[in-house]
């Protein structure tokens, strides 16, 4: 029922650059290492989201998370096990029509409803 | 270009505005056709939408999807006790039959779950809210 029970999450063990993100519609096909590496070449469906950019919207980056036995592993066409926990959002990687884009989930709700606090 | 789905927005968000019973979502592909008020009611026959809508008779019902009612009790074995449940206000009173899965966030005591799809599969998403915690479990 739940996607990300059970995944031995690691913490990503060097700096975080950006995020490869594939936003052409089709089959995604590659690891979760090169989703981070802005060296690698990928095919043109693929977009490159620089920190800087990534933390103009959703705000600074407190955690990046990766699951660990799929770290190395060529993935095609599953949820990319990725989580970057800003101050504010949880950002996951989700899908909208067969293409990938990030969704930022709210860590906090109080706010989030008129006249709360 | 980097988007964050409309309904995260922090705006237009209310709290759940019936009892929480439970949700149905479909793990499966298909034409899940549902209101999101009808997400959360026990007593909506799934295949009703399909009859209302007139969709194609040749087709069965949902095309493959498979609408799976999660009982409150079921839910909170799995996530933990439930805190709050926000719905986007513009779905839930419109007559919007295919609403975007994140039109509703569940808050439960170490979660937050979210209902997305990937590649048409329905799934819930439970992150916690403290990352910290993802790295003792």
């Amino acid at each position: 029922m739940s996607e990300f029970k059970g995944i031995k999450w690691m913490l990503l063990s060097f700096e975080f650059k950006g995020i490869w993100l594939h936003a052409g519609y089709g089959d995604p096909f590659t690891t979760l290492s090169r989703r981070f590496d802005p060296t690698t070449l990928m095919g043109e469906a693929w977009v490159w989201y620089a920190r800087e950019m990534f933390e103009r919207f959703y705000g600074k980056v407190e955690a990046v998370l990766v699951d660990a036995d799929e770290w190395d592993r060529l993935i095609i066409y599953i949820t990319p096990h990725v989580l970057i926990y800003t101050k504010r959002y949880v950002v996951i990687i989700g899908d909208y029509d067969g293409y990938e884009r990030f969704i930022a989930v709210p860590r906090y709700y109080k706010k989030l409803v008129r006249g709360s606090r | 270009m980097i988007d964050v789905l409309p309904s995260f927005k922090e705006k237009g968000w209310i709290k759940l505005p019936v009892e929480f019973k439970g949700i149905w979502y479909s793990p499966t592909y298909g034409g899940f056709s549902v209101y999101l008020r009808d997400r959360f009611n026990p007593e909506f026959p799934p295949d009703r939408l399909h009859e209302e809508l007139g969709h194609d008779a040749f087709l069965p019902p949902h095309y493959g999807a498979k609408p799976t009612w999660v009982s409150k009790e079921e839910f909170e074995k799995e996530f933990g006790k439930v805190e709050a449940i926000l719905v986007w206000s513009e779905d839930w009173y419109s007559n919007n039959h295919y609403p975007p899965t994140d039109s509703l966030i569940i808050y439960t005591e170490k979660y937050i779950v979210t209902l997305v799809e990937y590649d048409g599969n329905e799934s819930f998403y439970a992150v916690p809210r403290d990352w910290r915690l993802l790295l003792n479990e």
